[in-house]
Order: structure tokens, then sequence, then C-alpha cells
């Protein structure tokens, strides 16, 4: 997809070559990958001694003149199309630019553009009347980072004939939901005159479940527009409404968030004198109001207030605004200490609350620099919550533990209660690491993979993965038992999640270390599903 | 009743931020968005009307189409207490269109109404202003009728030469209005064409509507001007642009022509821009950055500036298509800010160097009453309605940041700083009358500005034949409008005929209460004459207190003139 003023850059490859004199052409088309046809005025980029630009002519053809022989990268893109280098993103890391070797013997060439799909519909209430201004939701299902995540690729809002529509989507299956969204369309704080509640098209997935758990995907192909139709049900909406306390007049915020975490696009308002606000069409269930307020000097102080919502306005909710928490960090080396060039140890907190608002940064952590065999730092500003504490690991030291008192934080979170003021973090690394290195073979043959040690059972190791062109080298572990997985993406690979690891788990390899054992394994590519 | 735009749809307190028209000290209509200020949203977000046990009146009336007078079968109506629009309440008007607010204190309501598929409306909503219902013994507020237009949209199609969408294409819409007295085309704030080279522009009130439409060859962006790396002659080729094109299709700016839009009318509006060769522009650069910005004049006044098309290209040149440009560009060195405004015509490669170019230096002394904190002296665009504020040091000094302002007539005025006013202006360096003064486009101006204190305030009543009168346009005119538009006050009269015009500046003025004067151009001192000998002629004292009928005046005012009277100072 061609989009906003993004600049692509394309990678010089063999920039020196030798230039005999000799000049050569490059003709070819661009190519329509789902339908095979060719693709008219697409912008096409090569790289050859300098950047070479033209535009594909109306049956999809393009011919450069007077080039040097060697090899180069080719690129074409058209609003509308992915471009091969936008396909590549995620994938194994290999290029993803076609690599033409210009010369004699080049003959014509293709390259490959994929049409972007959408998803389009039309958004009714009961009446079958359109309903304008409905937020829609385009979402992904999908594995980030190892972690199982919800993902909105998209928000469209409907327009005055009810219709929405979301283009440039790369092939996937989507859920579409609309937002909540207040039934009238006057100022929401006007009660009615007759009635002791609001009201608002509830929240729906497609195909018109509120329930997310029952929504069904659409499934977009390259190039194919997707119609996904809404008729929107109404439901009893409340308000809630209160006051704000402890937090500094004109530098507090609030928020709503409903049980899952999600901000909950409920119409506001805030009244920075009074510290006191009020939420409107809110329908039944159970929320978390988090206010916010900086000080002067830059200190972010927390209430949180969870609110249940049934049959009527909840009234008088007190959000007491309390200074965040500063989490003492203690770093003790155990064992041989590493030498003068002893690196940095980083201690993170990464919230494991699902939620949107935390101010503060998704994840907090310090660096401390492990010179004296023990070091100690304060993570400040850290919102009421709860954490997974994560101790990047360094080569010269295995965690050995991470306590806070009595909390093993290799296994359970750090929770913190609003203004509480949590034990210190202990941290024991220990000096007698063993590490491991091995191949990844496929059919005998050495092949590229990703690479991922995960620890069994209790390890205070955090799951370690690297990209290997073949071989591979872990430091830093932890004795204990591992299983060792290669794939050739880890895309879709939800290795956060231990049930969802157990199906591969017979085809990883297991590895038991004790301290300073130094391993060579080999391991087999695993390739499809279960 | 001056109204405080509540921008009531569902967008309140969380849509997109849309321009603010702070004209407060004007007595021009205090516009407010809610987006903007959650302060104001909350102040209107709380309470409700506690139920009074001596509550005896109504408001009723019926909800009707606008061109047919159709009922509108659920529509939306809301009332909220003038004094204090806390206290709101709303009803889903029946089958009939019938809607009834019962058991009502006496008081002054504005009414607000909606339906899908229409405008939300004020009642009887006029430029801003509309009619609030009054209740209380011997009052009607029944029996209204509450018409709402259905919105006019625009929509089109935007292709290349080669029949190829154009995606990304900027949309200007400009609105025929009445601002202050001057019409004028008030810019539309609207979204880029989407990626299939297709616009949709909905929710527009009837009217008159100006199109532009700019756009870059989508390709263009991907051409990169790297140093070190020469660009082949291919990249020539597709150094193009695409000229601004104005509806109905024409790049020819005096060739545009105006949209007139019904109720509910469905435009079309489709668009063919073929590519020429880019003409160049770059700049040379003194010392600090320059901004540079291009602007395309239209013949209805507005400017068209598109980010997109006309983007500053860093140390690079502008790649336009040839034409006449407005180029503004700010610059600073050791000397100051300065900046320069000039049209050139844009063709092949071009250079300007800003070192050549001198600029207009503005700077300003208050003189009288100090400045009060909240307060802001601004420069008001005589032919936009633009305001520039000054930057205010604390000790009396202004100053306008260099880029702000280019030559032409302004009216200075006051803002945010209620019972104080502008008393005289006077300027060194260029011509000045009233509160008015004409800035060269180079140089250096300093002006003198005295603030008075102790503004003044009217009420009044509007009559026709000794009989309440609702929804005349009230204006309250002063004797030199030439050079002080700004002072005119306004309000519309509600249904008790009453009206308030706060914030008078100390003068001699002329009331007149006009019926259907809504198209009146009132600033425009050729325009207003008529109806000028119609009216009360007033001295209004400082921090005055006054109270008036003022007759109705028929639009076209009869032209036997009557006699004009001068009011009793209470």
């Amino acid at each position: 997809m061609v989009a906003g003023s993004q600049q692509v850059t394309i990678p010089q490859i063999n920039p020196l070559q030798a230039d005999n004199g000799q000049r050569y052409s490059l003709s070819g088309t661009v190519v329509n990958s789902a339908t095979g046809e060719p693709v008219p005025h697409a912008l096409v980029q090569f790289f050859l001694s300098g950047v070479h630009v033209a535009l594909s002519g109306p049956d999809g053809r393009f011919r450069f003149d007077n080039l040097p022989g060697g090899a180069a990268t080719i690129s074409a893109q058209k609003p509308g199309f992915f471009s091969p280098q936008e396909l590549g993103v995620g994938q194994a890391r290999e290029s993803p630019y076609p690599v033409v070797q210009v010369g004699k013997e080049t003959g014509d060439i293709a390259v490959k553009l994929m049409p972007a799909g959408s998803i389009s519909g039309k958004v009714t209430n009961s009446d079958g009347e359109p309903v304008s201004g409905v937020q829609m939701r385009i979402i992904l299902k999908h594995t980030v980072a190892g972690q199982m995540r919800w993902e909105d690729r998209a928000n469209v809002t409907t327009d005055d004939s009810g219709s929405f529509r979301s283009s440039g989507l790369f092939p996937g299956d989507y859920y579409v939901a609309t937002v909540a969204h207040g039934v009238r369309e006057l100022a929401p704080f006007a009660r009615p005159v007759k009635q002791n509640f609001d009201e608002i098209y509830s929240e729906l997935f497609f195909p018109g479940t509120s329930d997310a758990a029952s929504a069904t995907p659409v499934r977009v192909e390259p190039g194919q527009q997707v119609e996904a139709d809404f008729s929107l049900r109404t439901e009893k909406a409340y308000r809630i409404t209160g006051a704000i306390s402890g937090g500094i007049p004109g530098r507090t915020g609030i928020t709503l968030l409903d049980a899952d975490g999600n901000q909950v696009w409920a119409k506001s308002g805030y009244d920075f004198r009074k510290n006191e606000f009020r939420f409107f069409d809110v329908p039944p269930g159970t929320y978390r109001i988090i206010a916010t307020s900086v000080t002067e000097n830059g200190e972010t102080m927390y209430g949180i207030t969870d609110v249940g919502v049934s049959s009527s306005d909840v009234s008088n909710v007190d959000v007491n605004v309390m200074p965040s928490a500063k989490i003492p960090v203690q770093v003790q080396i155990e064992g041989p200490q590493a030498g003068p060039a002893a690196p940095a140890v980083a201690v993170h907190l990464a919230p494991r609350d699902h939620n949107n608002f935390n101010p503060g940064g998704w994840t907090q952590g310090r660096h401390l620099p492990l010179g004296q065999g023990a070091a100690e730092t304060t993570i400040s500003n850290v919102m009421p919550g709860r954490y997974r504490v994560e101790v990047q690991q360094v080569a010269q030291y295995y965690i050995s533990s991470v306590r806070s008192g009595n909390i093993d934080l290799t296994r359970d979170d750090l929770v913190i209660a609003p203004g509480s003021e949590p034990a210190p973090i202990e941290v024991v690394l220990h000096g007698s690491p063993a590490s491991l290195r091995g191949t990844v073979k496929a059919g005998g043959e050495q092949i590229r993979a990703f690479v991922l040690v995960l620890p069994d059972g209790d390890s205070a190791d955090e799951p370690q993965q690297a990209f290997t062109a073949g071989q591979f080298s872990f430091s830093g572990l932890a004795p204990g038992s591992y299983h060792v997985y290669a794939f050739p993406s880890l895309n879709e690979i939800e290795y956060e999640n231990p049930e969802a690891m157990k199906r591969y788990a017979d085809r990883a390899t297991q590895v038991t270390l004790s301290e300073n054992e130094s391993k060579d394994i080999s391991v087999d590519l695993i390739t499809g599903g279960s | 009743m001056a109204y405080v735009s509540l921008d009531a749809k569902i967008n309140f307190c969380r849509g997109r931020a849309r321009p603010a028209r702070f004209l407060d000290n004007r007595g021009t209509p205090l516009l407010i968005r809610c987006a903007l200020s959650l302060l104001l949203c909350a102040a209107l977000a709380f309470g409700q009307r506690p139920r009074s046990q001596t509550a005896a009146y109504q408001i009723a009336g019926k909800v009707v189409d606008a061109q047919s007078g159709a009922a509108l079968a659920g529509a939306e109506v809301m009332i909220a207490l003038v004094s204090d629009r806390q206290q709101a309440e709303s009803v889903v008007a029946g089958p009939d269109g019938a809607f009834q607010f019962p058991d009502l204190p006496a008081g002054k309501y504005a009414l607000t109404a909606t339906h899908r598929g229409y405008l939300t409306q004020s009642f009887h909503e006029h430029g801003g202003y509309s009619t609030a219902v009054v209740t209380g013994p011997g009052l009607e507020s029944t029996g209204l009728a509450f018409p709402l237009s259905r919105p006019a949209a625009i929509s089109g199609s935007v292709i290349d030469q080669d029949n190829e969408p154009v995606p990304y294409a900027h949309v200007f819409l400009f609105k025929q209005e009445i601002v202050n007295g001057i019409r004028t085309a008030r810019p539309i704030p609207q979204d880029s064409s989407s990626d299939d080279g297709r616009f949709h522009v909905s929710g527009l009130a009837p009217g008159t509507y100006y199109l532009a439409l700019a756009a870059r060859p989508w390709y263009t962006r991907f051409i990169q001007r790297r140093s070190g790396v020469a660009d082949t002659p291919d990249s020539e080729k597709l150094d193009v642009a695409y000229p601004v094109m104005f509806y109905p299709n024409t790049p020819v700016a005096e060739s545009a022509a105006p949209i007139t839009l019904q109720p509910g009318a469905q435009m079309q509006a489709d668009f063919v821009v073929t590519a020429v060769p880019a003409a160049h522009l770059k700049t040379e650069r003194p010392g600090r950055p320059t901004q540079t910005r291009l602007e395309i004049p239209t013949p209805w006044g507005g400017a068209i500036s598109d980010g997109t098309s006309f983007f500053d290209p860093g140390g690079d040149a502008y790649s336009v298509a040839p034409g006449r440009y407005d180029v503004n560009a700010t610059w600073s060195d050791a000397t100051g800010t300065h900046s320069l405004d000039r049209v050139m015509d844009i063709q092949g490669d071009m250079t300007i160097d800003f070192k050549s170019e001198n600029a207009l230096n503005l700077s300003g002394t208050i003189t009288g009453a100090p400045l009060p904190a909240s307060g802001a002296i601004v420069l008001i665009d005589s032919a936009t309605g633009t305001m520039s504020a000054a930057r205010h040091t604390g000790k009396g000094q202004l100053s306008w940041g260099g880029g702000q302002l280019r030559g032409g007539k302004y009216e200075i005025g006051l803002t945010q700083a209620p019972g104080y006013y502008i008393d005289r202006i006077s300027a060194r360096g260029a011509k000045s009358a009233g509160r008015t003064v004409e800035l060269p486009a180079s140089g250096t101006v300093a002006l003198t500005i005295s603030i008075g204190a102790g503004a003044a305030t009217l009420n009044g009543k509007v009559e026709q034949g000794g009989k309440p009168f609702a929804g005349a346009m009230v204006l309250l005119l002063p004797q030199d409008i030439q050079y002080s538009p700004g002072l005119t006050r306004r309000d519309q009269s509600d249904s008790d005929g009453t009206f308030t015009l706060p914030d008078i500046v100390p003068g001699r003025y002329t009331l007149v209460a006009i019926n259907g004067g809504e198209e009146l151009e009132y600033s425009n001192p050729t325009a207003i004459q008529p109806y000028l000998s119609h009216g009360q002629v007033l001295n209004i004292a400082r921090g005055g207190k006054y109270d008036v009928t003022a007759n109705l005046i028929a639009t076209p005012p009869s032209p036997a003139a009557q006699v004009s009277s001068t009011a009793a100072v209470n």
C-alpha cells in the first residue's frame, strides 16, 4: 500500500561493480499477483548505479535502457497494492526485493504487486434507518512478540448514509465491530423528560453478536471487497458521576475502562474547577475509573476506583488520587564476578492488565551497571496494577532469583496497590551461567531459522530467541531443563503462552544444563502447524 | 438571543477539534466547539432542573421539515435555561411531530432540535443567533413550529488524464456567509479523498458554496532527490504536478462557479486532473530556518493552502504546477523575525532570495487602562475576518510575530476582556482611521492603543404595531461603521421580543431591528444606509445601562424616514 508520504529506501547491492562499458536494457511487466493481469501506471524503481524510475504503461510494461551490467534490486508500488517489500514485513529476514541480473542474458521480468482488500458495509438501526457517526473497528487477532493480541488495524466512521469502508487491508481474517453509540443525537446531558436512563446502540461484532467470543471473522482475500452489514440493537445505559479527590486542579485527567481494560468511548464531561466528572451512555457492566494527576515536578499520581453499573445511574463516586509507587530495585551477585567490563542488567515492569491507559509507558525499567557486585535503583511513577517483572539476561550471569518480600516474581506477578509503598525488588544473579550452542537442520541440511529457548517449570529465565543462519548460541542460562524450538518464522507462534507451546513440545529438543556447563546440540526445524 | 452553539450532535466532547471563533468583545456569536474546552463542556454538562412546585408553564410545538412543512415524527427536542444551560432536558416528538415540555418555571429557554437525516438546529437559527422561548404570565410559548432542514452533500471522483483514480486529493470547501456584517467565504475543514480517488462531504447546511481541489501525483512522493546519487533522466519525466482545480472541473480560478445547495441536495462534482511538468521554486535561506507557505488566491477571497501539495521541501525546491501563488515566508536573523508576502508567477526554475526582501515589523504600546491579564489585542483582517493576536510583554508593549501579517486593512480589537474596550488608536508608519489601520507590505509600524474601561449594556424589546416581535435581527451600529465595524453589537429578539446587547463601547450608535435581514451586509455603509434613517440614534456613555424599545423595520425598508429619537439614559 502506498500511503502518506512514506519513503521507500531500496538497499543497494553490489554497489561497486566493474563497468566494462557494455550497455543493456531491462524490460518487464508489473503484474497483479491475484489476477495475473498487468498493472498499469505503477511506479517501478530500480537500483543500479543510481535510482531508475518509470511508470508502467497502460499494458503494465516498463523498460530501462542504457544500463551497465550487474545485480540490481527492483521494486514496484501503486496505491491499492502491496509492494514486495511490504509483503516481506514480518517474514523471515530475507531480502524482499526481487533481484535481477542485468546483462546479455536478462530476459523479460515480472514484478508482482498484491492488491489490497477492503471491508465495507452499511449500519442501520432496528427501523432500517442508516446510523451515521458510528465508529467501526477492523480487528486482526494475531500473535505479536509471542503473545496473542486483538489489534485494531483500522478505525473508520459511518457516513451520512450509514456506510463505512476500510480499504488497504492485507489479506487475512478480520473481526469487524461497532463501537457503542448513543441513540440520541442531541447533547447527552439533556435528561429525557419521561425516561430515567439513556439509550445506546450496543457494541456489535460481525455477524451481529455482542459477545466477542462468538464473533466470526470475515476473510479478506487479495483484492477482494468484502461486505459486512450491521443491524444495531439498543440497550439501556446509565451515567456515572462523581468527584476526584487529591488531584491537582487543572492537571488531572480521567478515563473509563471496561472489564477487559479497553477504554470506553462514553461521552464525558469534566469540570476542572470542581474536579467533578460525569460519564454518559454507559451500558451495564463493571468498569474501572482511572484518574491521573501530574505534579509540578513531573510525578504522576493515580486514583483507581472500580464501579459496577446495573440498572440505575451511579453517583457520588470518589476517585482518590494518591502518589504513585516508588519501587526500590536491588541487584546482588553470587558466585564468580565478571571482570571490570561487567555489563548492565535491565529490570522492567511489564503491565499485565490489558490496559490502554498507562501514561508512565507500557514498560518501565532501569538499567543497572554491575560494577561493584551489587547495584540498586528506584523505579518511580508506577501506576497501581499488576506487573510481570522482567530481568534482561546478560551473558556473564544467570538469574538465580527475583523476589519482592515473600513473592517469587519469576512465577507470580507484582501487584501494586494504590498509595502503597512496595517492598524492594531483589534480584540475585549468579556468576556460573550455562551456555548452549548448536545448529538447526532440516533434512540433514543446516537451515535458517528462528530458535527459541524456553525454560521448563519455574525457571527465573525469560524465553530467549534468536535468528540464525544455521548455527546458534545462547549464554547466561540458569541451570535447569529447557525446550529448544526452531521455526521458519515466529509469526503466529504464541511462545509467551506455555499452553500454546505444548503442541510443538514433541518436536522440540529437550536439554538439561548445570552450572558452568556448555552444551552443543542439533535441533530439527519445526514446520507446519500441530 | 446570542447562543452558544453546542455542537450537540454525537461528537459532543470528543469530536474532532474545530476552530473556535472567540469574538466575544464584539457582540458577535461565541461559538464554542466543545472538543476545544472540556471545562466549558463540563459547565454545560452538569446538573438538572429541580422540579418546582410552582412550575406552571409549558413549551410545546411541532417539529416540521423546513421545506415541505411535513411533521417530523420522532424528532429530538432539547431545552436549556439560557441563564443556566446546565439545566437541560429533552423529549422525542410524537408521530405527528408534536413535542411538549410541561411544568416549566418561568424563564428564557434555548431550544435545539434534530432528527435522523436532518441538521441539528437552534430555534429559528440565523447566523449564530436564535430565538429563545420565554415562559411566564401572559406569554405565548406553545403552538411553536420548529423547522429543520435536511443537510446537503457533495460527492465526487478525482481521476487523472489516464483515467486512474487520484488518491489523497485535498478538498477545499468554502461557504458563503455574512460574518460580522461582511459577505465572506468561510473555509469548512475537509478531509482528503480516499485511496480510490473518491470524496464525500456531508452534513452541509443549505447555502452557497465554492469547491476546489489540490492534489499531487502520488508517485512524486517516492522520487528521491538524494545527494550523492544522481537521478537518472527517467525521474524528470515524473517531475510533474497537478494544477489546483475549481468547480466545475476547471483549472482556471476565474471560471470557478458557486454551488447552491438546497436542503437535502446530493451534488455530484467530478474532477479530471492533468499532470503538467512541474515548475520549481527554490528558497535561499538566511541563517535561521525559513518557513515558506504557498497559497493559491481564489476569486471568492479564500486562499487554498495545502500541506501536501505545497509542503515545505526543506532545502529543496517546491515542485508545483506553474501559475500564480501567494508566497508567504518567515525567517529569523540577528535582527529578529521577518516575514514576506508576495504574489509570484512561478514558471520554470525560480529562486527567492529572502535576504533581499524587506518585511513588515509591527509593534504596539498600550495607553489608558492596563490590558487585563486575560485580554488579548488582536488584528482583525478586514477582508477575511481572521485574527492575529499580539504578544504582550507585560509592560504595555505588544509585538506581532513575523509571518503572521501581510499588508492590508485591519481593525484593532480586544478579546477576552469583558468591561474593557479599545478607546482609540494611532499609528506611526501606517495610515489609521477609527480603529482600523492600513498596514504596508513592508516597513516598521508602531501602534498606540488606548484602552478604556466601563463597557455599557443595552436591554430592549422589539415591537411591531405595539406588539412584541420575535426573531428580528437587532443591530447597534457605530456612527463610523466604515472604520470600526467591530463596535457593532448584534442579537436576535426572543419570543417576547426582548434582546440584550452587552459590552458596548461608549459612543454614538444607531439601533435598528430588522425583519428578515439575515443576508444584509450591515458593515457595508451603502447596504445599511437605507435602514439607518428608520433607527434610533443612541449616545452610549461609559458603564451605562439602557432599556429601549425598537420598532421593527421591514426588508427592504420603506423609503419614508421616521423621526429618529435619542433614548433616555437610566
